[in-house]
């Protein structure tokens, strides 16, 4: 390798660094300070609440998802003084005065935090002169302080997005957001989600919206019930366990109230052994419930993304430096990712009752866990290529992005359970999305390799190229009776080349097949088969870009760098399809 | 000719048709606002059938053709690419056969219609709906029918159907001999029966079967639920634009004939064009953009103006008829204009009337419009008093006044406060404050929870004590509904909201130019300060009001208030869109606006609930009266279509509200044959059912609201799907190309070169270059530079 080479490498290592510990200090610098847990937190032990389930939207969820699904509309992805999802959401609804003047509204849109700041700054200066001129004594000493404390806030609100129900009931801000959600382009929607969460955490809400008894003697079209609701509407017959079931979620609210952990964890126990005797028929299994509990306590294991990342600095080292060491501990740890991948994704689809890929989060996931599967393939199909390590490296990097995307943006990428949209239900859905989604990461890798060949001439690299193609380097022999890469002692530029071109062959068939079963479906689900729906169109775009570079290809002098430079367009153009036309462009495909 | 055939068999000229092809799209579907500009005002749809596009999508098939001819021989490496750019060729021309054959629209179909046969009469109809009505039978015998409401899973209880649910209809009969309520059961006519007025304490109806010994109050009259066939589909203004003008004459005498369709040609979509600013309200300067669209009479025989051609020469995307004040006139109508404006630009203008009890408050009652008499009035709206309840129960001489300051809404914890020695206690529930009656009238209510040994029940406390009203507890499990109980004169409340100022507060008066303003933050005492008209004031941080115009006298004045963009709902669509339109008049011509209508119904009595239905009607000079209406343009359906179930499948739990509880719906619908109605075919979402050359699929249903229990109706879209199979075959060809291309082709040369046949395949390519007149390589096909 020439130094120049390894300068570049060297470069591209310290800016993935960079990147990765800049997602790090922001995630960090954006969370709120928490203070340590209270002791009532400390000792009191909801573990048996896993084993609950609470009727939402048409799903049974455990009350960990139900909770985590409420509190996302509350805090965002913050959790409130370090409690759980569960334990606020109790503690919300059983002793909402503890949070009157609690930060735990989340304001995602940061113009809007700014606006809010102004108008808070405005009425404390209103209540100092008001304080002022009515001579309340001490308080000219006293401005100083309040208004450090204020400040101090207002710069975590603006750090954290994190703000007090009674700070957004400041009339000037009251104004200010009744102003602003006029504006339905610009600002109503975020003004929604503030409301939205006012109305979530109002104590009426949670309480009505806590339906963890089952419907007596009721069809599973029958809504279940809240603990207040069941008692009127429960048979005769079958009064005594819904009357130990209300005794028991009385004796919760009141330990609860009184902060008393030892009345709450037997309270909780005996709920969790009461609700599913009410209607075992209707119960669903307590291994699910279980399960679903422990996936989001887990958070979703989109930590995985960090044995993504071990497996990408193992793979490149094997790749730049050839250490045979490298790769097959790259390689291994890149299956250990695979496998938890695996496993979190199997989870999802036992926990869901269903393929997850009905949504962003699940798309994002699924896609790359697509890829990495097509790496492995690829890896045992290329063992004795100079192409090894480099498909297990492009899945390595895009799963790893996939998977932090979902980490650090539960915001945008939702990471609840919850049905499908009834257009959904269609068996086109398992074969449309999987096939798009599939060429997306197959889009995503072949651009991580172009980005290396890119980096590759940057370094000094020749202009090199294979000749026969992607999936024609792999297959066709040349008169030595070897293909192109092992006859000819390939350089690092035809084997970059020759992998993009792999990838891509393989994303052009895949996207155009995608598009095609996409319009099968829509021809019987909406009437037409192609909408001129921003979706559609950047697909085909997307598409248009593949052929592009298939036919830019035979033309031009410097191939390997054509394609790189084409394949990275079209995994920009793809990912503008994916994150700009899904959160900005209202179209037929909203939403997935 | 040469040159053109080497410029149309360049793969420069494809890279460059593909990179405009890339360009345009891209154009139309990231950047909507560019298409929909005033020059262009084009659909999605229309922009990917503008000339340039069909253009270029014209020269890539002629380029693909005369290349894959020229350039590619036909063998078997390279059938992949023959088959890549025959099937793309395909594709384009099965599109050309779908869109330039496709209709697409939709049809409501309603699930029955009440079939009233008054003796002696002709039969009438009128769509179930609740709230729906219709009044029959003339000056001596009147009859009023109302649809009460309507249970889509009634549950028949007894007879050999018991068990069985079925879609119910309770018609309100209103006539001079009484009012009884007919239930009507789809599909189930011999259990009708009445409902009459109970005088036993209990539900207020009871069966006239019980009541009278007869299951009906009214022998001769006629009530049946028959099916509301839909006739026509309406086309969607997705594919092109298809507006039409709807009219028909208007007669008191008779039931309305039918509407009369006039296609209107050449009217724009996304942008206002007004003809005089003057005719319409809005926050910014309109320029004068008038647009010149001649309707004529498309059906000369029917059209009530068959001679007249009616010019449209204003269209409003978004706007909604508003009655406002204007300076000056002769009634004292005080009224003041502001506008309201953040430091980030959001703006908003407001008209508030103070005589209006409606229009006296706007955002949510934070800014209010009081008109004050005298200065001591004035000073009054400075003193603000707490809202109070005096409880009296006179037999044990209790009479206290509280102030209400907690309510149970906000503390469902709030204890009842116990009236000692009585056996009653009470806590407030809620208050609401400036009540708008229908009658007009304002009043205020405290609603308090009143519970004595024997029941509980909840009081609405107003204001006018003869407003003041007991209802049963609903958590009463005694009583069935919260229906309106005896007044408890046990005990008796009065109410007084007290006077607290919005935070918010302009004052007029007491003279005509007297403006002022009270600004009254939480926990503050109110502050007030004059303001002139043109003055700017801030009145919370980052807002500022602005006073654009004040009068005590003014006129009134209606038009159509165009909504600024950003206030703009993008689910509404077309529906708040209106055109003016110019009708001959005596001597001159008059302009009318019409709002437009998703479908133009026959009458009120068609009305779809949610469905507007606001027909303009005009006096003409010759005495008649004609109806005119705007919506889209409509085709006739190869068969009248009927819906005869509706029935809507839920997850666990039913449904919530939310379309995420929702698992599907179906439309049992059945098409009016030569033999009657055929047998139900059920299309649900993802599976459409074809009849007659057209396609029906579920669009929209009709979901329960506050008034209605839904299910009342349904949507089909409707369209043609001609091309499709031929677009599909170009599809599964270019994908076969595909594989064959990227997977086949090296298999093939690999085995070629295992059998030694390496200088067979350089033959056939030298010929090939032979014959290319290029130096370039041929794509794909050809091999990359041949390395094999």
């Amino acid at each position: 390798m020439t130094p120049r080479m390894l300068t570049v490498w060297i470069s591209a290592a310290m800016v993935v660094v960079l990147v990765v510990a800049w997602v790090l200090h922001r995630r960090a610098d954006a969370r709120p300070e928490l203070p340590a847990l209270s002791a009532f937190a400390q000792q009191v032990d909801l573990t048996p609440l896993d084993r609950i389930a609470v009727q939402q939207e048409g799903r049974l969820k455990s009350f960990a998802s139900y909770a985590s699904s409420m509190m996302h509309f509350v805090s965002g992805p913050h959790t409130i003084n370090g409690n759980t999802d569960t334990f606020t959401y109790l503690d919300l609804m059983l002793r909402p005065e503890a949070y009157d003047d609690a930060d735990a509204i989340f304001v995602k849109n940061k113009p809007i935090r700014s606006e809010i700041v102004a108008a808070l700054h405005r009425s404390l200066d209103e209540e100092l002169t008001t304080r002022r001129m009515d001579g309340t004594p001490g308080i000219d000493g006293g401005d100083v302080a309040v208004r450090g404390e204020f400040d101090r806030r207002m710069e975590r609100f603006r750090r954290t997005g994190m703000i007090s129900s009674a700070m957004l009931g400041d009339p000037h801000v009251t104004r200010l957001l009744d102003l602003m959600e006029r504006d339905l382009i610009r600002t109503a929607k975020a003004v929604g989600l503030i409301r939205t969460a006012l109305g979530v955490m109002h104590p009426a809400v949670l309480k009505e919206n806590l339906r963890i008894v089952p419907p007596p003697g009721g069809g599973v079209d029958d809504p279940w019930l809240t603990v207040e609701a069941i008692a009127s509407a429960t048979p005769a017959a079958e009064q005594g366990s819904v009357d130990a079931v209300v005794g028991t979620f009385g004796e919760l609210t009141e330990g609860w109230r009184q902060q008393d952990p030892q009345r709450v964890n037997d309270a909780v126990a005996r709920l969790a052994a009461l609700l599913p005797a009410v209607s075992p028929a209707h119960y669903p299994a307590t291994a699910r419930l279980g399960w679903e509990s422990w996936y989001f306590k887990a958070r979703n294991m989109t930590w995985v993304w960090v044995v993504y990342l071990l497996s990408v600095i193992l793979l490149v080292m094997a790749f730049v430096y050839r250490w045979p060491a490298a790769r097959w501990l790259g390689l291994g740890v890149f299956l250990a990712a695979f496998g938890l991948h695996t496993f979190a994704l199997a989870l999802r689809w036992y926990v869901s009752g269903r393929w997850p890929n009905a949504n962003m989060f699940e798309a994002v996931t699924t896609s790359a866990w697509f890829g990495a599967c097509l790496a492995l393939l690829l890896e045992v199909f290329v063992r004795r290529s100079p192409m090894q390590n480099l498909f297990a490296l492009a899945s390595g990097i895009a799963s790893m992005i996939a998977l932090m995307c979902v980490h650090f943006l539960p915001v945008y990428l939702n990471p609840n359970i919850s049905n499908k949209m009834p257009v959904l239900h269609d068996v086109w859905l398992y074969i449309h999305t999987n096939v798009i989604i599939f060429s997306y990461c197959l889009i995503a890798m072949a651009a991580v390799s172009a980005v290396t060949y890119v980096l590759y001439r940057l370094g000094g690299g020749r202009a090199d190229y294979v000749q026969a193609g992607g999936a024609g380097t792999l297959i066709q022999k040349g008169p030595s009776g070897k293909t192109q890469l092992a006859a000819e002692g390939s350089s690092a530029g035809q084997v970059l080349d020759g992998a993009t071109m792999v990838l891509m062959e393989l994303a052009f068939v895949m996207l155009w097949t995608g598009l095609v079963m996409g319009a099968i479906w829509a021809d019987h689900s909406w009437g037409r088969p192609w909408g001129w729906d921003p979706k559609e169109v950047f697909a085909l775009n997307t598409f248009i870009i593949l052929a592009l570079l298939v036919h830019v290809r035979l033309k031009v002098v410097d191939k390997g760098l054509w394609t790189a430079l084409l394949a990275i367009a079209g995994c920009a153009v793809m990912l503008f399809n994916w994150i700009f036309i899904n959160f900005v462009i209202v179209g037929l495909h909203s939403y997935a | 000719m040469k040159l053109l055939l080497d410029l149309f068999s360049s793969i420069w000229t494809g890279v460059v048709l593909l990179s405009l092809l890339f360009a345009y799209s891209a154009l139309g579907s990231a950047a909507p606002a560019f298409r929909q500009m005033r020059i262009f005002e084009m659909t999605e749809f229309e922009w990917f059938h503008f000339w340039p596009f069909n253009t270029l999508i014209a020269l890539i098939c002629l380029t693909m053709t005369v290349t894959t001819i020229r350039r590619i021989p036909l063998k078997p490496v390279n059938y992949g690419v023959w088959m890549i750019h025959t099937g793309i060729i395909t594709l384009a021309v099965g599109s050309v056969i779908y869109f330039s054959t496709k209709v697409e629209g939709d049809a409501p179909v309603v699930r029955r219609q009440v079939r009233i046969q008054l003796p002696g009469q002709a039969p009438a109809t009128l769509v179930a709906m609740p709230g729906n009505s219709i009044e029959l039978g003339g000056p001596e015998n009147p009859y009023r029918f109302r649809i009460a409401s309507i249970d889509p899973d009634w549950e028949i209880l007894s007879g050999e159907d018991r068990g069985k649910r079925a879609y119910s209809v309770s018609v309100l009969v209103q006539s001079t001999e009484g009012i009884f309520i007919r239930q009507l059961l789809a599909g189930y006519p011999q259990y009708t029966e009445d409902l009459v007025r109970s005088t036993e304490p209990g539900p207020p109806w009871t069966r006239a079967k019980k009541a009278l010994g007869e299951p009906l109050v009214d022998q001769g009259l006629e009530l049946s639920l028959v099916y509301g066939p839909q006739e026509w589909f309406y086309l969607s203004n997705d594919i092109s634009k298809n507006w039409a003008l709807y009219l028909r004459e208007f007669s008191e005498a008779g039931p309305p004939g039918p509407w009369v369709e006039r296609p209107i040609e050449g009217l724009p979509l996304y942008n206002d064009y007004v003809a005089d600013p003057a005719d319409v309200w809005s926050t910014s300067p309109e320029r004068a953009r008038p647009l010149h669209v001649e309707v004529p009479a498309a059906n000369a025989t029917d059209d009530p103006l068959a001679d007249v051609t009616i010019d449209v020469k204003s269209y409003l995307r978004y706007a909604v008829m508003e009655t406002r004040r204007q300076i000056g006139g002769e009634r004292f109508d005080p009224v003041v204009q502001v506008k309201l404006g953040t430091a980030k630009g959001h703006v908003e203008e407001l008209q508030l009337v103070a005589l209006d009890p409606r229009r006296r408050r706007a955002q949510g009652g934070w800014l209010v419009y009081e008109w004050v008499d005298s200065d001591q009035a004035f000073e009054k709206l400075l003193e603000p008093q707490e809202p109070t309840l005096r409880v009296r129960v006179p037999p044990a001489s209790v009479d206290i006044e509280v102030p209400i300051r907690t309510l149970s809404r906000d503390d469902p914890d709030l204890p009842f406060e116990t009236i000692e020695g009585t056996g009653y206690s009470w806590r407030v529930q809620n208050r609401h404050d400036g009540l708008v009656l229908p009658t007009g009238e304002v009043i205020s209510v405290a609603v308090i929870q009143i519970r004595t040994p024997d029941r509980s029940f909840t009081r609405w406390v107003s204001d006018d004590p003869t407003k003041t009203r007991d209802l049963a507890d609903v958590s009463d499990p005694a009583a069935e509904h919260p229906d309106a109980v005896e007044l408890d004169t046990g005990i008796v409340m009065e109410y007084s909201p007290g006077v607290r100022p919005a935070p918010v507060t302009i004052v007029g008066g007491p003279t005509e130019d007297d403006l002022r303003l009270i600004v009254a933050s939480f926990g503050e005492p109110p502050r007030s300060q004059t303001i002139a008209v043109g003055e700017s004031v801030s009145i919370a941080s980052q807002i500022t009001l602005t006073v654009l115009r004040h009068a005590a006298h003014t006129s009134v004045v209606t038009r159509p208030m165009i909504v600024p963009r950003n206030q703009r709902n993008r689910d509404a669509r077309a529906r708040l869109s209106m055109i003016q339109v110019e009708l001959p008049g005596a001597g001159e011509s008059r302009s009318h606006w019409l709002e437009y209508h998703d479908w133009p119904i026959l009458d009120s009595t068609h009305s779809l609930g949610r469905v507007v239905y606001r027909p303009l009607r005009v006096a003409l000079d010759d005495g008649r009266t004609v109806e005119l209406m705007f919506s889209r343009r409509r085709l006739r359906l190869p068969s009248p279509v009927a819906l005869d179930d509706f029935v809507m499948e839920t997850h666990v739990g039913g449904y919530t509200g939310q379309n995420l509880s929702i698992l599907n719906w179906t439309s049992h619908i059945r098409f009016q044959t030569d033999d009657g109605w055929c047998e139900p075919l059920a299309v649900s979402v993802n599976d459409p059912k074809a009849f007659g050359g057209l396609w029906y699929f579920q669009a929209q249903w009709d979901p329960p609201s506050e008034s209605s229990a839904g299910r009342n109706f349904t949507v089909l879209g409707v369209g043609s799907r001609h091309g499709v199979h031929v677009m599909l075959i170009g599809c599964c060809v270019a994908v076969a190309g595909m594989i064959w291309a990227f997977y086949v082709k090296p298999v093939l040369k690999r085995r070629c070169h295992q059998a030694g046949n390496t200088a067979v395949a350089l033959g056939h390519r030298r010929t090939a270059l032979r014959t290319a007149p290029a130096p370039e390589p041929a794509p794909v096909g050809a091999g990359e530079e041949g390395w094999s």
